[in-house]
C-alpha cells in the first residue's frame, strides 16, 4: 500500500520526525518523561493518535502500550479519533458562558453542520469542534483556540470570518 | 478612589517588542543572576527571598523562601526545580501574560532560584493550550543560551543550569504541584499522596521545588534591590505587587498589576466597572474555585489575609464579574460541570461528589428539582470536600466552595427554580 507523506505505517518513529523526538528525549533523565510531549508532537502531526504507532512509542520509551493508552485516554488535546485539519476547541467555561460562549458554539455548529459533543468532523474532513474548559483567554471572552491561532471577542456574527480565515491558511 | 497601577512584573508589556532579550537586557534584565551567581552564597539567595516573604502565586500562598528550606540538607541525588505554568483555573490569565510577553523575566527568577536550591535543571510546566506562552519561551531560552545566561558555564562562573519547556496536553489537575510532577515524568496527571513532600521526593523521587510563573518572577526583583525594597510594596500579610485579571461582566476586561492591599472594588472600576450599566450581582475573587462574594462584601483589601477573613480565597487572583443579569443556579451548573470534568478520579469522594452535585444542581436549572434538592447540593459539597483529609488534593475542596457559597447566599434563586419550575431571571 502506498504511504502518503504525513501518513502513519507503524515504523516509529517516522523517519521525519526521528531527530525531534530523539531531542526531546534527552531532556529528561528518564526517557517515559517525553510521552506527553511526544504525544503533542504526534497529536499534531497526524490529528489523532494512530493505534499502529502505540506500540512502536512504546517500545521507543520504554514502557507498555496499556500505559501509553493510559496517558493519551487521560489528557484531553490526545484524540484516538482523527479530528478535522482545522480543529477548533471553543471555551465553554465561567468567563466566556457569561459573554456568550454558547451561542457562539451554537452558530459554529450550524454553520459546519456539525455537533461539539459528538466529536463530529465535517464530510470533507475540513472541521472538528470540540467545546474546551477554560483556555485561559478570559479578557478576550468568548474565545476559540484554532490550529494554535487566537480567537478572541467572538460573536455568532464573526464565527463565519473564523472559518474563512483558517480555510484560507490551508491545513 | 482610583487607583494606578504598579508595573513590576508587566513592566512595558505594551512595547511589541517585550519579549525580546535586548529589551529586557535595556531594563536592567539579568543583572540579578549576575549578582547571585558572582556575589551570593546560594543559601545567601535563599535567606533573601525568604526574607521578602513571597506567597505563592498559583493561589495557595505558601512563603516560596519557606518551600526552598525544605528541601534536604543531607541530599545525594540531583535536584530539581518544576515552574509551574499550567495556569488553568477558570478566570485566570496572569501567568500567560509573564511567559509571552515577558518570558526572560521568568526565566531569570528560574535560574536564580536553580542556583539558589541547587538544581542543574529546571522544566517549565506549560499547559497545551498555551502554544504561544510555549513558542515565547523556547525563543527567549534560545536567547539567554546564545548569550551565556543560560547552559553550561554562565558567564564564566562555572555553574550550569538547564531549563526545558515541558508541554501539558489539557487537564486542569495538573496545575495541582503533585499532579505536575505525574504529568512531567510521562504519566496520567494523577495528584499523589503528601507526604512525602516534593521538596524532599518529587520529580523522580529527587528533591524538586514546584513554584508558580508568578512568584519566580518576582525573585529577580528580590535580588536586584533587595528584600527590604519588595517589603515596601504590598501589605504586612502579602507583599509585592499581584496580576489581577478581571473577567466577565466588566467594560475592560485585562490583566492589570496592582500592589497587594488593592481594594477589590477599585480593582473592578479599574476595569471600567460593571458593563452596559447595569448592576453589579457578585464577584468571585480568586478564580472559578473561590467563594462568590455579593456587591456589599466587595469592599475589601485584595490581600491572602483580608480576603479570607471575607470568607473567601485571593486564589489565583482570578476576578470574576457577574451582572444582574447572571442565573447563580446556570452558573453552578457552569462551574460543576468543570470541576466534574477535570477530577481525575482517584478519589471516590471527588469522582462521585462533583459528578453528583452537576447532576443535581442541573436538575434544578431545567426547573425540575425539589426544595430537597437544594440543601442535597450543599450537602453533597460539604460531604466531598476535603479539608479533613478526604481526598488526595485539593480539587474537590475547590469543587466545594462554590457550591456553598452559592447555594447559602443565593439560596432563594435556588429555591424559586424549584417553585417556579423554571429559571426566574428566563435564562
Amino acid at each position: 500500500m502506498e504511504t502518503k507523506m504525513g501518513e502513519a505505517n507503524g515504523a516509529f518513529p517516522p523517519e521525519h520526525l526521528r531527530e525531534r523526538f530523539d531531542a526531546i528525549v534527552a531532556r529528561y533523565p528518564r526517557r517515559t518523561a517525553a510521552l506527553i510531549p511526544i504525544l503533542m508532537a504526534i497529536q499534531e502531526e497526524y490529528r489523532h493518535i494512530p493505534r499502529e504507532h502505540i506500540e512502536g512509542l512504546a517500545e521507543y520509551l520504554g514502557c507498555t502500550p496499556a500505559h501509553v493508552l493510559g496517558v493519551i485516554t487521560f489528557y484531553t488535546m490526545l484524540s484516538q479519533r482523527k479530528r478535522g485539519r482545522h480543529h477548533l476547541y471553543v471555551c465553554k467555561t465561567l468567563s466566556c458562558h457569561l459573554r456568550g460562549a454558547g451561542e457562539v458554539l451554537r452558530a459554529l455548529e450550524e454553520k459546519l453542520g456539525i455537533r461539539a459533543d459528538r466529536g463530529e468532523v465535517t464530510p470533507d474532513g475540513e472541521f472538528s469542534l470540540e467545546t474546551a474548559e477554560c483556555l485561559g483567554l478570559c479578557e478576550q471572552a468568548p474565545c476559540i483556540l484554532a490550529d494554535g491561532i487566537r480567537f478572541g471577542d467572538v460573536t455568532p456574527e464573526t464565527v463565519g470570518r473564523i472559518i474563512d480565515e483558517l480555510k484560507s491558511r490551508g491545513a | 478612589m482610583s487607583i494606578t497601577e504598579r508595573r513590576i512584573l508587566l513592566h512595558g508589556i505594551d512595547r511589541e517588542d517585550s519579549a525580546a532579550i535586548d529589551t529586557y537586557l535595556a531594563d536592567g534584565g539579568y543583572r540579578a543572576l549576575e549578582k547571585a551567581l558572582k556575589e551570593m552564597q546560594p543559601s545567601e539567595v535563599v535567606a533573601e527571598v525568604a526574607k521578602a516573604r513571597i506567597r505563592g502565586r498559583g493561589g495557595a500562598g505558601f512563603e516560596a523562601g519557606r518551600k526552598w528550606g525544605f528541601l534536604p540538607k543531607q541530599n545525594e541525588k540531583p535536584v530539581y526545580l518544576t515552574c509551574n505554568g499550567d495556569e488553568s483555573e477558570p478566570g485566570t490569565f496572569k501567568d500567560r501574560h509573564i511567559m509571552e510577553r515577558r518570558p526572560h523575566l521568568l526565566l531569570e527568577g528560574c535560574l536564580i532560584t536553580c542556583y539558589a536550591i541547587g538544581a542543574r535543571t529546571g522544566y517549565i510546566y506549560v499547559r497545551g493550550e498555551f502554544p504561544h506562552a510555549q513558542a515565547a519561551l523556547e525563543k527567549a531560552i534560545e536567547e539567554a543560551r546564545e548569550r551565556g545566561y543560560l547552559g553550561g558555564d554562565i558567564l564564566g562562573t562555572g555553574v550550569s543550569i538547564d531549563l526545558f519547556v515541558h508541554t501539558g496536553a489539557g487537564a486542569y489537575v495538573c496545575g495541582e504541584e503533585t499532579g505536575m510532577l505525574s504529568s512531567i515524568e510521562g504519566n496520567r496527571g494523577n495528584p499523589r499522596l503528601k507526604p512525602p513532600f516534593p521538596a524532599v521526593e518529587g520529580l523522580f523521587r529527587c528533591p524538586t521545588i514546584v513554584n508558580n510563573v508568578e512568584t519566580l518572577s518576582n525573585v529577580p526583583f528580590v535580588i536586584r534591590e533587595g528584600a527590604e525594597e519588595f517589603l515596601k510594596l504590598g501589605t504586612e500579610d502579602t507583599p509585592g505587587t499581584r496580576i489581577f485579571c478581571v473577567s466577565g461582566h466588566v467594560e475592560r476586561p485585562g490583566a492589570y498589576e496592582f500592589e497587594c492591599g488593592v481594594n477589590l472594588k477599585d480593582v473592578i472600576e479599574y476595569a471600567g466597572g460593571v458593563w452596559k450599566g447595569r448592576k453589579l450581582k457578585a464577584v468571585i475573587p480568586g478564580g472559578l474555585s473561590a467563594h462568590v462574594l455579593l456587591p456589599d462584601e466587595i469592599d475589601v483589601a485584595c490581600d491572602f489575609g483580608s480576603l479570607a477573613r471575607a470568607g473567601t480565597i485571593m486564589g489565583s487572583c482570578g476576578v470574576m464579574v457577574l451582572d444582574e443579569t447572571v442565573c447563580m443556579v446556570r452558573a453552578l451548573q457552569n462551574a460543576l460541570e468543570f470541576f466534574s470534568h477535570e477530577s481525575c478520579g482517584q478519589c471516590t469522594p471527588c469522582r462521585e461528589g462533583t459528578d453528583w452535585a452537576r447532576k443535581v444542581v442541573t436538575r434544578i436549572e431545567a426547573g425540575k428539582g425539589t426544595e430537597a434538592d437544594v440543601d442535597k447540593l450543599y450537602e453533597i459539597a460539604d460531604n466531598y470536600e476535603g479539608m479533613g483529609g478526604k481526598t488526595i488534593c485539593a480539587l474537590a475542596d475547590a469543587a466545594a466552595w462554590p457550591v456553598k457559597s452559592y447555594v447559602t447566599k443565593f439560596r432563594e434563586e435556588f429555591l424559586m427554580h424549584v417553585r417556579q419550575g423554571r429559571c426566574p431571571l428566563g435564562g
